[in-house]
């Protein structure tokens, strides 16, 4: 029975072989995932190994998966949707990003929040988004506290980005939070993809922690900043 | 009221399988929504603006010219045409594409849009069009280097779909940043909503797809259709000057086919005064010729005639056709003209037809009047089927030139079994439904003796299948569009200067034949003249049989050679012994000829006529038979009609009696009659017809013709003006009716080797003409290698030899080589036949077989076994001594002979295949006895089915004809009759049937009560021919 | 001697397999709509092989015409494989429904007609057709077989042949073309031709059909050498309550399983679950392995994960697990593809996903290739290759345009609305998600599909946003309001 441990280490030599001839596939041990959209990449990108809440308006929030997708494609990895209120509409989403999803569909929360626990807990997946914006607000009130505790329990020594997509603040102690809006929507009716990524407007909350963000310049240790990062960079 | 909207761009069922209306239908929407224009852009055609432009014509819209053109990048370009200069530009730039393209790809260049661009107008098209993408400035620009600023307009277009509101907006910023119009368009692809499901399967057909799986190549709703100006401008509320740019864009199209410019050939380059001139000498020398001595009432006539061909300019056509006729009688080719042309003196006397019209007393104006205006005669030439007829379309192409001559097109459209086909396909139904409607209903549609829902619950499908209300549907919508284009059998047009500037031409799918853009109809609406050059069988039969005759040293030699009224000629027909003659041949023809007994050639003349659509509908061959028959009074509806009708006892029959009884009756003018013709056969326009009858009516009641009987006027001229016979073109086919009919009885050896050796043709098969051939004492003799030709031959003891052609599978190489050896030296043993003529084994397997290697060999299996081995070329003279032997197998019983020689050669000199079975058939009654059964006895007949036939006119009724050893019997099956006995009547070869004998006047049949399948599976049989 | 066991009709014998059709049937090859072999009862009627399918109906409209049956076909072929191979270790598949088993070492005291009785019996009972033929050589056991009622014993092979005729020999068209023609109908016949000259004529096919009717060339079989087929099965003789004695099996089944995949040197890449159950039906699960292995734990934790949450609508009546192999180097290209960090334990994730949230919930999105709304399907993430529809499907004018504007939230089921229509547009909005004024709207969009059907839906829709600035996709079917979805608020 020694084959299995034999072909363990061949496997780990094989996947060092793979990291080294294509970086891009090999996961990134960063603090931050960048996303290539400006907005949301201000402050280095999405916090890895910790739960950033998203919250703010409905376009604001599509945008972020949007961005996230986007970035999915061009690294080939891959992002959990645990769609809270099962409400994701394929036709809308071009091929190639949803090749890049997997769509957890759920009917209400409980079943959300414990398939984000085992996705956490599996840990093969680098980006879960768990949304939760169409959530009925008297289903919103019944999340216990102690669940994003546990979440972020789970996450914290990993890269993992964990992000709950809220239609107002709800987790409590976060320690990333974004607001996230479209200027203006009617008009973004015909707007390109990019387009919209350009205007999103967002703006970072964060407790920072030294430990958490090692190569984030930006964020001075030990208080909580307010970086509001917002004028998108196209034309307002 | 002036316009508001003006459709620039629409496709009909002529972009085939991209649009899915006809385009009467969309003129007939236009006019409903009171549209005073319409463009019709065809996809990389204008195979449909001659059909829009005629019915437009009635209804008083503008007809407007365009096209869409698929570009050498995908991109589709649609084009209106402003001028003449344009639409010969347009029709020149199809052609270009379409003669390097292949039949169903073509593309045009973008360097060749500035050289034709002249005089065309570009509009910039839909999500397919140039600006696919909407923000591709630069194919705007090339499209304005190409066309002009000033001839290219941006096309929007709204169907009320997700996304074309941002296409829209960027493609007017677009137009504004090029100071460009913006027009409206709706792509109209059918005329009304309805017109989406046919779309979406012919989407399917083009797709070789089924509905279910094609999912969004089908349309996302059903806006294509065609709108209002109304709802076109409450579509474009936020951009009206895109409405209104339509209808300015429309007035700078002047263009419509009204003046397409077409200009007839000159002969010779003569024209005008000249021209005329040298007619008239050909007329008189042939004047000459044709009468030999001083007939005033000819020599009137013809300056009659002339006076008119010189009034209307068309000389030069007559010379050109006469010119054609020339070139075959220099060449050895039968020719005779046919059609009203034999209504004209003229022709008769430049030797294109073979009737006096003054002799028959014929009308002129059928064939040319004042009043056809630009239309041109019609003259139709029957040449020899095959080689000779290529050989003078070959003529002239050399004359013309590629892009001077062209076939007509002949529109192939969905019919029964075919729309039927996509339709199962389209609606994904079980492909063995698909294949025994196919099989039940093989000969077309007959509405009249059974409901579709009827058919479709026969062939498999229930009435109550969710999908069988949309078969129905569909099948009302596709029956009769077009499907794809053929070329017409025989109609050339021609030209003066280059014909691809008049209408684009194309390359037929037959090499060395290139084919226009209109059908024989549109191009005969649109002024273009048009030279049928039909191949008949019969006439290339005619052709071998005075070749035989000359070679035999006999006579006639030649066509005009026959002597007329010969009485066996008549007791032959009056017999109905008419297999293998000329258009008397038919069931239907055979069945009426023991009532009717023609007894001179104007009777064969009737014949002929008789068994057409029209005189049964109208209940008027009935009538005929009985005042023929003495059982009916010959009356006239009115005195004035007697002289018109007296030759036809009473009974109108020829659309020549329709055009006189309406310049007796109401004082019609000739081009008047011929107008009302013209306007009762134009089948497309029903509104045209209400106007003439009233028009008739008016002039009638004028005239004190009582109003009961006006009505019958009207009603039988009606009944048959749509298939009434020309009385012209009955006596063409009436003289070579009598010619065969001669030929048959005096001539018999010649006939039957002639027509075999032209096979297929006519109802019969070469087995049935053979059984013919020995009733009438021609003795017929197997192949063989020591007597036969390639083709029959006549023997000096006047028996037929059957030719090597006859073999199944017989490469005409070694055909040939054999037949030619022999004549060099004749064969001495199998070795000294196999090595001088070289056959391949499985020639020599059915050269044995067939027994054409007896006298060779011991028998025809002795053969088979002496020539089964390979010979080395290296083998001594000799070496196979064995072969001396005779073979240790067995000589064929008749059976098996039977069998080898159907399997070998579809025919037999042997005995009949029922006389074999005869033994076992006690009650079965021979054809031959049939007429010694008392009328209404029952009987059963059986044989092998030589002929289903199906006319058109007898309700339905279906003719079955059995061949014995004795002769032919007849079956006739009613229409409820036959559809229940659908298959086994169809689908077997030979057949049983029961019923009591019905003679009428030496006219027998069988009634069938009763049929069912005659087990004859040991024998192989030779094909029937089914419905022709 | 050699015994060939022959289903008769084979490929209408495999058609009428499981089905109940009492009158006349025949086989019908699907192309040429010819009948291939027809029963009893049609050939009493006059229906014979080779006429179309029209034809036969015309003769009798009450056959049962059925279109070939493959794999029922290769199910028989195996049958009669696997009772062969009970008789003799040397089979020869010797032609579809046919196979013939070398007897040679057989007891010498075996009575050849009482087996074969018993064989015909066998096959009987499971309502199938069998002929034995039993003769010195395989050739003449085959032609034994054909003209069996239903069992044929030669003991004289050459009075045997005599009356045979040629056609059983099968030989080629060409070959039995010259036959016909020669008027040579039975083996007797063409025997009584010299020999030599028959060859020289037909050639070596000649020669290999006088072979065959010769009772002493004995051709040596071309027997089955079996193909290694990593499966296990068990049937239980007792009642199975819970799924602990399954998984019992099963990992006793895997260890030896994966010992046989190691010593070959290969791996499995995909594990079939098939549970016969108490009624005859059988619950059945196909498992792709995302990184092939041999490792027992990982192939147990899959199973492990699936019987956890498995409800069977019946007791289970045995079990069967099959693993198909697969070299590793080939496999393990997935890695590329893959950035997952354990394929194995992110496979048994989804499985848990699915267990609790439903199996088409858990997977790829893959839009419906219609025009209609809200049409997807929901695809194995590892599996997510099939199924896409090819690029190239999208019609000229359809091609999707790059995808612009805010993606819409779907409400599922949509709430139904009340709609204020005014000018031919939405004014007022009513409903449980939202209520108020518009004062933006964009539309009607229409959409329509499946018209040839009863299925048929027609669709109008309109983008609208209300005072508060959220906005809804709105739909109208026949005269009924939905709020689609939402795009903002």
């Amino acid at each position: 029975m020694s084959a299995v441990p034999d072909k363990r280490g061949q496997l780990a030599a094989l996947r060092a072989l793979v990291a080294e001839k294509f970086p891009q596939t090999a996961p990134v041990r960063s603090g931050r995932l960048r996303t290539g959209c400006e907005a949301l990449d201000r402050r280095g990108g999405l916090l890895r190994g910790g739960l950033t809440e998203v919250c703010g308006s409905l376009a604001g929030g599509q945008m972020v998966l949007a961005a996230l997708l986007e970035a999915a494609v061009r690294e080939a990895f891959w992002v959990a949707l645990i769609d809270g209120a099962d409400a994701f509409e394929p036709a809308d989403w071009p091929g190639d990003q949803l090749d890049r999803l997997l769509w957890v569909r759920c009917r209400e929360t409980g079943a959300a929040l414990k398939a984000a626990d085992i996705l956490l807990r599996d840990g093969n997946l680098p980006v879960l988004l768990l949304d939760l914006q169409m959530v009925p607000e008297r289903q919103l009130h019944r999340i216990p506290a102690s669940t994003w505790h546990r979440f972020h329990r789970v996450i914290e020594n990993s890269a993992t980005v964990l992000l709950v997509l809220t239609p107002r603040p709800l987790v409590e102690g976060t320690p990333s939070r974004i607001a996230v809006k479209i200027p203006s929507p009617w008009k973004a009716m015909t707007a390109s993809r990019r387009q919209l990524l350009d205007e999103l407007v967002a703006q970072a909350f964060e407790r920072g922690r030294e430990d958490f963000f090692p190569e984030d310049r930006e964020a001075p240790a030990g208080r909580e900043t307010r970086t509001p990062c917002v004028v998108p960079s196209g034309a307002a | 009221m002036k316009p508001e909207y003006i459709e620039l761009h629409a496709r009909s069922a002529f972009s085939f399988l991209r649009g899915g209306s006809q385009p009467e239908d969309l003129v007939k929407r236009a006019k409903d929504l009171e549209m005073p224009a319409l463009a019709l852009c065809d996809r990389d055609g204008v195979y449909g603006s001659a059909r829009l432009h005629s019915a437009a014509k009635e209804t008083g819209l503008k007809a407007l010219v365009g096209a869409e053109l698929t570009l050498e990048d995908g991109a589709v370009l649609p084009v209106l045409v402003k001028n003449r200069t344009g639409y010969q530009n347009l029709c020149r730039l199809i052609t270009e594409a379409k003669l390097r393209g292949t039949k169903t790809e073509s593309a045009v260049r973008w360097e060749e849009l500035p050289h034709y661009g002249d005089g065309l107008i570009a509009l910039t098209g839909d999500e397919e069009g140039v600006l696919r993408d909407p923000e591709d400035a630069a194919a705007l620009d090339r499209l304005i280097a190409a066309f002009g600023r000033e001839n290219v307009a941006v096309e929007i277009q709204r169907h009320l779909r997700r996304g074309e509101d941002w296409r829209n907006e960027t493609l007017v910023a677009l137009a504004e940043s090029r100071r460009l119009p913006v027009v409206a368009t709706n792509g109209v692809l059918y005329a009304t909503p309805a017109g989406r499901q046919v779309l979406d399967v012919f989407t399917c057909i083009r797709h070789h797809t089924h509905l279910d799986a094609a999912g969004r190549l089908l349309s996302p709703n059903a806006e294509r259709h065609l709108k209002s100006a109304a709802e076109t401008k409450a579509l474009f509320a936020d951009r009206p000057e895109a409405v209104e740019n339509t209808v300015r864009l429309a007035e700078r199209l002047e263009f419509t086919l009204e003046n397409l410019g077409y200009e007839f050939p000159k002969y010779n380059g003569l024209s005008g005064e000249a021209a005329d001139a040298c007619l008239r000498e050909k007329v008189l020398e042939g004047y000459r010729r044709r009468y030999g001595r001083p007939h005033p009432r000819a020599l009137r006539q013809i300056k009659r005639e002339l006076d008119l061909i010189r009034k209307l300019g068309f000389a030069g056509y007559f010379l050109i056709v006469w010119d054609i006729v020339q070139y075959c009688k220099t060449h050895d080719i039968l020719v005779q003209g046919r059609g009203s042309a034999a209504n004209s003196v003229v022709c008769y006397c430049l030797g294109i037809t073979a009737c006096d019209p003054i002799a028959y007393n014929l009308l002129f104006e059928r064939f040319l009047s004042e009043g056809r205006g630009n239309s041109w005669p019609d003259i139709d030439l029957d040449l020899p089927s095959g080689e000779r007829r290529e050989q003078v379309i070959q003529e002239v192409y050399r004359r013309y030139g590629k892009h001077g001559a062209a076939m007509t097109a002949n529109v192939i459209t969905y019919r029964g079994r075919s729309a039927m086909r996509e339709i199962g396909k389209a609606l994904h139904l079980p492909a063995d439904i698909i294949d025994r409607f196919s099989s039940l209903f093989a000969n077309g549609d007959f509405p009249h003796t059974i409901e579709f829902l009827d058919q479709l619950r026969q062939a498999g499908l229930p009435p109550d299948h969710p999908r069988a209300a949309a078969a129905a549907t569909l099948y009302r919508q596709i029956r009769g569009l077009p499907r794809h284009l053929g070329q017409h059998s025989g109609g050339m047009i021609i030209c003066q200067n280059a014909l691809s500037s008049v209408v684009p031409l194309e390359n037929a799918s037959m090499p060395g034949r290139v084919v226009a853009q209109w059908d024989k109809d549109d191009c005969e609406d649109l002024g273009i003249v048009k030279v049928d050059l039909l191949g008949l069988g019969m006439m290339a039969a005619m052709q071998d049989i005075f070749a035989l005759c000359r070679e035999r040293q006999g006579w006639p030699a030649e066509f005009d050679r026959i002597p007329k009224e010969d009485p066996q000629v008549y007791t032959m027909l009056q017999r109905a012994d008419t297999i293998g003659t000329f258009q008397v041949e038919s069931r239907a023809q055979m069945a009426t000829l023991p009532r009717f007994r023609p007894a001179c050639f104007y009777d064969i003349v009737m014949q002929v006529a008789i068994i057409r659509p029209g005189p049964i509908q109208g209940g008027m061959l009935s009538s005929l038979m009985a005042r023929r028959e003495g059982k009916e009074k010959v009356t006239y509806l009115d005195d004035r009609l007697k002289p018109t009708l007296e030759r036809t006892l009473g009974v109108p029959l020829f659309q020549e009696q329709l055009l006189k009884m309406a310049m007796d009756i109401a004082g019609f003018s000739g081009s008047e009659a011929e107008e009302l013709r013209r306007a009762l056969s134009f089948h497309r326009s029903h509104e045209r017809m209400d106007r003439v009858c009233e028009k008739l009516r008016a002039a009638m009641a004028e005239r004190d013709v009582k109003p009961e009987v006006a009505e019958q006027i009207v009603k039988s001229i009606q009944s048959f003006a749509v298939y009434g016979f020309p009385e012209s073109h009955a006596i063409s086919f009436a003289l070579i009716a009598y010619a065969s009919c001669w030929l048959k009885v005096h001539r018999a050896p010649e006939f039957y080797t002639a027509l075999l050796n032209n096979q297929p043709m006519g109802f019969y098969s070469s087995a049935t003409l053979i059984q013919d051939a020995r009733a009438h004492g021609v003795k017929v003799r197997p192949v063989s290698v020591l007597h036969s030709d390639w083709d029959c031959t006549i023997e000096p003891d006047n028996a037929v030899r059957l030719g090597l052609r006859m073999v199944r599978g017989m490469d005409s190489a070694i055909g040939r080589r054999i037949a030619a050896e022999r004549k060099i030296r004749p064969f001495t043993s199998l070795e000294d036949f196999r090595r001088r003529t070289e056959p391949d084994r499985p020639a020599l397997r059915v050269l044995s077989r067939i027994g054409a290697l007896n006298g060779l060999a011991g028998h025809r299996r002795d053969a088979l076994w002496k020539t089964g081995f390979p010979l080395r070329s290296d083998d001594l003279p000799g070496f196979h001594l064995e072969n001396e032997q005779p073979a240790p197998l067995p000589p064929m019983d008749a059976f098996e002979r039977l069998e080898a020689d159907f399997s070998g050669t579809g025919v037999t000199t042997g005995r009949h295949p029922m006389a074999l079975i005869r033994a076992g058939l006690p009650d079965v009654t021979r054809a031959g006895d049939l007429s010694f059964v008392p009328n209404g006895q029952q009987v059963r007949i059986a044989g092998l089915v030589i002929c289903r036939q199906r006319p058109g006119t007898a309700k339905g009724v279906v003719f079955v004809s059995l061949e014995d050893e004795t002769g032919v019997a007849n079956a006739v099956l009613y229409a409820p009759f036959f559809e229940k006995h659908r298959l086994v009547v169809t689908q077997e070869r030979f057949l049983l049937i029961e019923g009591p004998v019905q003679n009428e006047r030496g006219a027998i049949h069988v009634l069938a009560r009763r049929v069912q399948a005659l087990p004859y599976e040991a024998c192989a049989t030779p094909g029937s021919h089914d419905f022709r | 001697m050699f015994l060939c066991l022959l289903l008769p009709d084979f490929r209408l014998q495999a058609a009428l397999r499981w089905r109940e059709i009492t009158g006349p049937a025949a086989v019908v090859d699907d192309r040429a709509d010819l009948l291939l072999e027809v029963n009893a009862a049609a050939r009493a009627l006059g229906i014979t092989p080779g006429q179309t399918g029209p034809q036969a109906m015309a003769r009798n409209g009450r056959i049962h015409l059925l279109p070939r049956a493959e794999a029922q076909e290769h199910c028989l072929n195996n049958l009669l494989v696997d009772r062969a191979m009970g008789l003799s270790p040397d089979v020869e598949h010797t032609a579809p429904g046919a196979v013939i088993a070398d007897l040679h070492r057989a007891a010498k005291t075996l009575c050849w007609q009482q087996l074969a009785d018993t064989l015909v019996a066998q096959f009987r009972s499971d309502a199938l057709t069998l002929q034995v033929g039993v003769a010195s050589t395989p050739d003449l056991a085959l032609l034994a077989a054909r003209g069996a009622d239903p069992v044929a014993v030669v003991y004289d092979p050459s009075a045997f042949v005599a009356p045979l005729p040629v056609s059983a020999l099968e030989p080629s068209e060409a070959v039995q073309q010259i036959l016909a023609a020669w008027g040579v109908g039975t083996v007797g016949e063409l025997l009584r031709l010299p020999r030599s000259g028959v060859v020289e004529r037909l050639g070596a096919e000649a020669d290999d059909l006088l072979r065959r009717v010769s009772g002493r060339h004995r051709r040596p079989l071309r027997t089955i050498r079996q193909r290694p087929e990593y499966a296990e099965a068990f049937d239980f003789d007792y009642e199975v309550e819970t799924s602990a004695p399954l998984l019992f099996l099963l990992r006793r089944f895997l260890n030896d399983l994966t010992a046989r995949l190691r010593e070959a040197g290969r791996v499995a890449r995909q594990m079939v679950l098939s549970i016969p159950l108490d009624d005859g039906s059988r619950h059945e699960r196909t498992f792709a392995i995302p990184s092939p292995t041999a490792d027992v734990e990982v192939l147990y934790r899959i199973l492990d994960t699936h019987l956890e949450t498995l409800q069977l609508p019946q007791r289970p009546t045995g079990l069967r697990l099959r693993l198909e192999d697969a070299l590793p180097a080939k496999d393990q290209l997935q890695l590329f593809e893959s950035a997952l960090r354990d394929p194995n334990l992110f496979g048994e994730t989804l499985a848990r996903l699915k267990a609790f949230l439903g199996n088409d919930a858990v997977g790829v999105p893959i839009p419906a290739d219609t025009h209609e709304p809200d049409r997807f399907t929901v695809k194995d993430f590892f599996s997510r290759e099939e199924g896409r529809p090819p690029a190239d499907s999208l019609s000229e004018s359809d091609r999707k345009p790059a995808l612009r504007g805010l993606p819409l939230r779907r409400c599922r089921p949509a709430p139904p609305a009340r709609v204020v229509i005014q000018r031919g547009r939405p004014f007022g909005l009513a409903s449980e998600i939202a209520t108020g004024a518009v004062t933006c709207c964009a539309g009607p969009y229409r959409l329509s599909g499946t018209w040839w059907d009863p299925r048929g839906w027609e669709i109008e829709e309109w983008d609208v946003q209300l005072e508060d600035g959220a906005m809804f996709r709105l739909a109208r079917r026949g005269r009924r309001w939905t709020v689609e979805g939402c795009y903002e608020a």
